[in-house]
C-alpha cells in the first residue's frame, strides 16, 4: 500500500514540477479574475441599485398580469411568464434578494462553467502522462522497477484525478477570492431560487455550488479517462490531446443535433452533461439519472480496461 | 552456482520477422559479460526481454532463479539497469529523479541516494535540472539510478558511450570492482570490441539475432595474438605454399596475407617459403586494430 501511496506521489511530483502545470494555474486564476472584474465593471448594474430590489420585482409582476390579462401573447410565451410570475411572487413572499449577475454569489455559484477549463487542462494532462513518458524515452527506467505495470497506470491515473482536485481546490478558492474582493464583502446566507421541472426550487447557496461543481466533475472524470486510454493506446501525446479535446468541445453539440433519434441515449455525450438533470430538461427526452450513471458507469469501464490491456500487454520498443 | 541471469531458447519474432532466434545464455555472479554484435544484431531486443520491456515469443528468462513473467516484481527487484541512453525527466533535478526511483523500491533510504550520488561523482551538480547536463553526466546519473537499490545484476547498454577517457576509465574499473569484489553480475553490451575487450570476463558475439560465439576474453585475445602478417613475393606462389604448409588458406590482407600460426612455427614456415625462392619482406604480428577486423569478420562484416 505505502509502495502505491509512492507511485501516486511520483506521477504528481512529475506533474506539478512541469512549467506548463504552473502556466495552467495562472490562466485560470487569471481567467476568473478577468471575468470578475468584466461584469463587475461593464456588464452588472452597480450593487446599490439592487438595494430597491423589492419595487422592482413587484412592478415586474404587475406587468406580467398585465400581459397575462391582455390575451395577446401565445399559449407557449405564456406558459414561460407564468413561470416567472411564480418564481418572482415566491421571493416577494419569502424575502429572497434574487441574484443578479452583480451579485457576489452569482459569480461564485455560476462559475461552474470554468469546470470546462478545468476539464481541458486536466484532459491535457491525462493524455500527456503515459504518452510523454514514451515520447521522451523514459518509460524505459520507469517500467524496469519491480511494479507491476498495472499499477504504475493506476497510480498515473490518480494522479491526473489529484491535479483535477488541485485545480477544482483553486478555482473554488480564487472563484471566492474574486466574489468577495470584486463584489464587495458581507458573507450572509443567499439563496439560490430557480425553476425546475416546473415547481419553485429553494437552494442555500453553497449547497447549489457544491451540486453544480460535483455534477460538472463528472465530465471531466469521463473525459479525462478517455484522453488517458487514447494515450496510453496510441503513445501519442498531441494526438491524445487533439482527439480530446475536439471530442469535448463537439460531442456535446452532436448530441444536440440528434437528439431526435433514440439510440442517441447510449452516446457517450448525451449522458456526460449532468447538470442536464439538475436544470430539468435532458437534450434527449427519457434520459433519466440513473440511466445516464449507468451508461457513464460502461464507458468508463470499457476506457480504462482498453488502457490497461494496452499498457500491459504490449512491448515497450521504442 | 546458480546463474544471475539466465535466458533458455529466447526467441522474439515482431511480425513475421525473427529478431532473436533461439537464444541461450547464463551469466553468473562475480562476472562481467559482454553482448557484443554490430547495430541491429539484437543486442538491445535481448537486454529490453532481459528487464521485461518486452516479452520472449518462446523460451524464459529467469533471474537468480525467479521467472521474469510469473514472478516480475521479485525478479526484478534487484536488477539495475540503464536500456539505450539513459532519458531523465529533464524538468527535474538529478536528485528528484533519484528520489523518483527510490520510491519504486523497498528498503532504499535517502542516505543511499547520497553515497551513490558520491559513487558516480555528480554531487556538485545534482541539484541541477538534467535537462542541463551532458551526456555524460547523463550516462553517470543512468548509472546512479541503476545503483540505487544495491542490484545483484547489474545491466547496461553501452556504458561508456559519451563518456570521455577519464571518464571511460573510471566506469570501467567501477564495474570490474563491482564484479569481482562484490560479486555482481554486470552484463554490458557494445558494439566495439576493444571497449569489450579491456572491461568484460566473457563476451557473447551476437549477430543477427544469433549467438555465433561465447568465450572468455583471454581465449579471445590469444587466438588473436597467433594471428601474423606476412608479405612475399611473387604473391600467388606465397598463397599457394602458406596454403600447403599451414593447411588453410592465407586470407589476403593489404600487400600480404594475414595466417594464423604458433609463434614457435613461425621459423619453419620461413625456411619453408625461403627453400621455394618465394622472397619474404616482412612478417610481424599483426596489428591490434584487427582484433576489431577478426570480430568483422566473424560477423561477416558491417551490412551496406
Amino acid at each position: 500500500m505505502s509502495l502505491f501511496v509512492n507511485l501516486v506521489q511520483n506521477e504528481s511530483m512529475k506533474i506539478f514540477k512541469k512549467t506548463g502545470t504552473k502556466v495552467m494555474f495562472l490562466i485560470l486564476i487569471a481567467l476568473i479574475a478577468v471575468v470578475g472584474l468584466v461584469t463587475r465593471f461593464f456588464i452588472g448594474a452597480p450593487a446599490d441599485e439592487a438595494a430597491d430590489w423589492e419595487t422592482v420585482l413587484q412592478q415586474e409582476v404587475q406587468m406580467i398580469e398585465q400581459q397575462l390579462e391582455s390575451g395577446e401573447i401565445p399559449p407557449q410565451a405564456a406558459e414561460g411568464l407564468q413561470d416567472q410570475h411564480e418564481l418572482y411572487t415566491y421571493h416577494l413572499e419569502e424575502e429572497i434578494e434574487p441574484l443578479n449577475s452583480s451579485h457576489r454569489w452569482h459569480f461564485i455559484v455560476n462559475n461552474p462553467q470554468f469546470v470546462n477549463f478545468l476539464t481541458m487542462f486536466t484532459v491535457i494532462i491525462a493524455a500527456g502522462i503515459i504518452a510523454g513518458e514514451h515520447s521522451n524515452g523514459t518509460i524505459k527506467l520507469l517500467l524496469i522497477r519491480p511494479v507491476k505495470r498495472w499499477k504504475i497506470l493506476l497510480s498515473k491515473w490518480l494522479a491526473a484525478m489529484v491535479f483535477s482536485l488541485v485545480m477544482l481546490a483553486a478555482l473554488i478558492i480564487s472563484s471566492v477570492a474574486a466574489g468577495f474582493l470584486i463584489f464587495g464583502f458581507s458573507p450572509e446566507p443567499v439563496r439560490v431560487v430557480e425553476i425546475a421541472d416546473g415547481s419553485i426550487r429553494d437552494m442555500h447557496a453553497v449547497l447549489y455550488g457544491a451540486v453544480m461543481y460535483g455534477l460538472a466533475y463528472i465530465e471531466l472524470i469521463i473525459m479525462t479517462t478517455f484522453a488517458f486510454m487514447i494515450g496510453t493506446v496510441f503513445r501519442n501525446q498531441s494526438l491524445a490531446i487533439g482527439l480530446s479535446l475536439v471530442l469535448l468541445f463537439t460531442g456535446g453539440q452532436i448530441a444536440y443535433l440528434l437528439s431526435n433519434y433514440d439510440w442517441m441515449k447510449f452516446y457517450l455525450f448525451a449522458n456526460t452533461y449532468m447538470i442536464q438533470f439538475f436544470e430539468g430538461q435532458p437534450i434527449i427526452e427519457g434520459l433519466t439519472p440513473l440511466f445516464s450513471s449507468i451508461v457513464l458507469m460502461v464507458y468508463f469501464s470499457l476506457f480504462m480496461l482498453i488502457a490497461m490491456v494496452a499498457f500491459t500487454k504490449r512491448d515497450v520498443a521504442d | 552456482m546458480k546463474p544471475a541471469i539466465e535466458l533458455k531458447n529466447v526467441s522474439k519474432e515482431i511480425g513475421r520477422k525473427t529478431i532473436i532466434d533461439n537464444v541461450s545464455l547464463a551469466m553468473y555472479p562475480g562476472e562481467v559479460y559482454g553482448l557484443l554484435g554490430p547495430n541491429g544484431a539484437g543486442k538491445t531486443t535481448t537486454i529490453r526481454m532481459m528487464v521485461g520491456l518486452m516479452r520472449a515469443t518462446n523460451g524464459s528468462i529467469t533471474i537468480s532463479g525467479k521467472d521474469l513473467h510469473t514472478n516480475f516484481e521479485d525478479a526484478l527487484s534487484r536488477v539495475g539497469a540503464v536500456v539505450e541512453n539513459p532519458e531523465m525527466y529533464d524538468y527535474l533535478t538529478g536528485y528528484e529523479n533519484l528520489v523518483h526511483y527510490q520510491r519504486m523500491s523497498k528498503g532504499v533510504t535517502k542516505e543511499r541516494i547520497k553515497e551513490v550520488v558520491e559513487l558516480v561523482g555528480l554531487s556538485r551538480r545534482i541539484h541541477e535540472k538534467t535537462g542541463t547536463y551532458s551526456l555524460g553526466m547523463r550516462q553517470r546519473l543512468g548509472l546512479a539510478q541503476a545503483l540505487l537499490h544495491k542490484p545483484q545484476l547489474l545491466i547496461l547498454d553501452e556504458p561508456t558511450n559519451g563518456l570521455d577517457p577519464a571518464g571511460i576509465r573510471e566506469i570501467r574499473a567501477y564495474l570490474r570492482k563491482l564484479a569481482h569484489e562484490e560479486g555482481i553480475c554486470v552484463v554490458v553490451s557494445s558494439h566495439l570490441l576493444s571497449e569489450m575487450e579491456k572491461m568484460c570476463d566473457r563476451i557473447a558475439v551476437i549477430q543477427e539475432g544469433k549467438i555465433i560465439q561465447v568465450a572468455q576474453v583471454s581465449d579471445f585475445v590469444r587466438q588473436s595474438e597467433d594471428l601474423w602478417y606476412i608479405e612475399a613475393e611473387p604473391k600467388a606462389e606465397a598463397a599457394e605454399l602458406l596454403h600447403s604448409l599451414l593447411n588453410a588458406k592465407p586470407e589476403e590482407y593489404k600487400e600480404g596475407f594475414h595466417i594464423t600460426v604458433k609463434k614457435e612455427k613461425v621459423p619453419d614456415l620461413l625456411k619453408g617459403l625461403i627453400k621455394e625462392n618465394v622472397a619474404v619482406y616482412q612478417i610481424r604480428e599483426a596489428d591490434k586494430n584487427t582484433l576489431e577486423e577478426q570480430f568483422l569478420t566473424l560477423t561477416g562484416g558491417e551490412k551496406k
